[in-house]
C-alpha cells in the first residue's frame, strides 16, 4: 500500500486497479490486439501450517534487469569446456528474512537481516513448474523449509537466481561469468505483506509465481 | 492505431497515453516506487537514403514468451567436455528480415512474415550489431541491422526481429551429461506491419542502404 498526504492527513491507499469495464474501455483505446508490450510480474504466497496468505505482489530489482540484459545482449555459442552455469535469470532459490523497515529499491542486492548465515538457509527443497495462462504464461517456484529448520519472525522474502556481473556483445565462448543473487524482494517494509512468527511445528511452504503475459 | 464504432462511424483513436500529469497521479496511487513489474517494448526506426522513419512500436509474438519462459525454467551447465550447446542464448535477437505483406495483422501464434523479400524467412541484412544504453528505470538494447544498397528491393509492409527460442521446455538443470531434449531455433519473436497500422508501406531506394534499428526496453514499470 502507498501513503499520500490529503488534507494534510496521511492516508493509505490501496494499489491502483482498473475495474473491468474500464480495462475494455482502455483496450479499445490501444493499438489493437498486441500492443507490442510483455509485462512481467511476480507473486507469493506462504503457507505455514493451518496458515496461508497470498499471493502478495513481489519487486523485482536491478539483478533481474541485468540478466534480462544480458540475454538480450549475448549469444553464447557453443561454450564447451567451460564449468560455468549459464542460465542468466535463472531463479534457483528463496531466501526468508527479518528485516520490517527497509524498503526495496532497485540496487539492493539482498535480503537486509537473512534468517542464518548470509546469504541465508536454503529451502529442503525446491521445484519449479510452469502452464499458460490467459494471454501468455507462468511459471511457479516452490520452496519448502522443513519443519524446525527455520525460526524467527519473517519481514522479507528473497528469489534468488543468475545474473551476470557484465555483458558481453555479440557471441561469446567461454569467456563470461554469471553470478548468483536476488531477483525479487517481498518485505513488510514496501507493504506487501504483515509480518508473522514461523510455527516451526509445520514445514515452510513458499510459492513464487513469476507471470509473462502480452498486455 | 485502433478502430471504434462512435454514432454508428469508425472512428481512428491514437494509443492510449496519459498524459504526465495523470502519469503522476497514477504513480500516487500504485505500491511505492517498484510496482513488481518489468515492462519490455520494443520500437522500430527505419532509415533508406533521405527517408527517416519512426520509432514504431513492434508487436511481440508468442515466441517472445516461450524464449523467456524457457529462461525461467532450465538452467544450462556447460561441464568441461561438453559441445552439445549449440546456441544456448533464448531470446538473444541476432537477425531482421524485411517483407511486402500489407494485409495480414499480427497474431500471437505468428511464426514468420507473410510475404518476405528474399528466400523464406528472407534476405539477411549484410551487417548486425547491438549496443545497450541505460535508461533512468531499466536498460535498452539496439539493434542495427543494414542491408547494403541495391541488395533489396520491393514495397516493405512487415518487418520482423528474429532471435532464438527454444522449442521444448526442461525443468531443472541441463549439463552436458544430459541428453539435451530441447532445441534452439531462430525464430520471429517480434513484427512491425502495415496491416496492423504500425507504419506506412514505402518502396526501397536502392541506391541507397536500408538500415532498421531495433530497440527493445525493459524497464521498471
Amino acid at each position: 500500500m502507498a501513503w499520500i498526504k490529503l488534507f494534510n492527513r496521511e492516508v493509505k491507499l490501496r494499489p491502483f486497479v482498473l475495474s473491468p469495464t474500464l480495462r475494455k474501455i482502455r483496450g479499445k483505446w490501444r493499438d489493437g490486439k498486441y500492443t507490442g508490450r510483455i509485462v512481467i510480474t511476480g507473486s507469493v504466497e506462504i503457507t505455514n501450517g493451518p496458515k496461508h496468505a497470498g499471493p502478495y505482489r513481489n519487486h523485482f530489482v536491478n539483478n533481474a534487469l541485468q540478466a534480462l540484459g544480458y540475454i538480450l545482449m549475448t549469444n553464447m555459442s557453443n561454450p564447451s569446456g567451460y564449468s560455468y552455469n549459464i542460465s542468466p535469470l535463472y531463479p534457483s532459490t528463496m531466501y526468508l528474512g527479518t528485516n520490517t523497515t527497509i524498503a526495496t529499491f532497485p540496487s539492493i542486492v539482498g535480503l537486509v537481516s537473512p534468517i542464518g548465515a548470509s546469504p541465508g538457509t536454503r529451502p529442503n527443497s525446491w521445484s519449479s513448474s510452469y502452464g499458460s495462462i490467459t494471454n501468455g504464461y507462468q511459471v511457479a517456484y516452490t520452496a519448502t523449509w522443513n519443519a524446525g529448520t527455520v525460526s524467527g519472525t519473517i519481514g522479507e522474502i528473497a528469489l534468488y537466481g543468475n545474473f551476470t556481473a557484465s555483458y558481453h556483445t555479440g557471441g561469446i565462448s567461454g569467456a563470461w561469468g554469471t553470478h548468483t543473487g536476488m531477483l525479487s524482494r517481498l518485505s513488510v517494509a514496501d507493504g506487501d505483506f504483515s509480518s508473522f512468527t514461523i510455527n516451526s511445528a509445520y514445514p515452510l511452504v513458499i510459492v513464487w509465481t513469476v507471470q509473462f503475459v502480452f498486455a | 492505431m485502433a478502430w471504434i464504432k462512435l454514432f454508428n462511424r469508425e472512428v481512428k483513436l491514437r494509443p492510449f497515453v496519459l498524459s504526465p500529469t495523470l502519469r503522476k497521479i497514477r504513480g500516487k496511487w500504485r505500491d511505492g516506487k517498484y510496482t513488481g513489474r518489468i515492462v519490455i517494448t520494443g520500437s522500430v526506426e527505419i532509415t533508406n537514403g533521405p527517408k527517416h522513419a519512426g520509432p514504431y512500436r513492434n508487436h511481440f509474438v508468442d515466441s517472445a514468451l516461450g524464449a523467456i519462459m524457457y529462461i525461467l525454467l532450465t538452467s544450462v551447465t556447460a561441464a568441461s567436455g561438453g559441445g552439445y550447446f549449440n546456441t544456448i542464448a533464448p531470446l538473444n535477437p541476432h537477425t531482421m528480415y524485411i517483407g511486402s505483406d500489407t494485409s495480414t495483422k499480427t497474431t500471437a501464434s505468428m511464426t514468420a512474415l507473410v510475404n518476405p523479400i528474399g528466400t523464406a524467412p528472407g534476405t539477411a541484412p549484410n551487417s548486425w550489431n547491438n549496443a545497450m544504453q541505460l535508461l533512468s528505470n531499466g536498460s535498452a538494447v539496439t539493434y542495427t541491422a543494414t542491408w547494403n544498397a541495391g541488395t533489396v528491393s520491393g514495397t516493405i509492409g512487415e518487418i520482423a526481429l528474429y532471435g532464438s527460442a527454444a522449442t521444448a521446455y526442461y525443468v531443472g538443470t541441463l549439463s552436458s551429461s544430459t541428453t539435451p531434449d530441447w532445441n534452439n531455433n531462430s525464430v520471429m519473436l517480434s513484427r512491425l506491419s502495415v496491416a496492423d497500422g504500425d507504419f506506412s508501406s514505402f518502396t526501397i531506394n536502392s541506391a541507397y542502404p536500408l538500415v532498421i534499428v531495433w530497440t527493445v526496453q525493459f524497464v521498471f514499470a
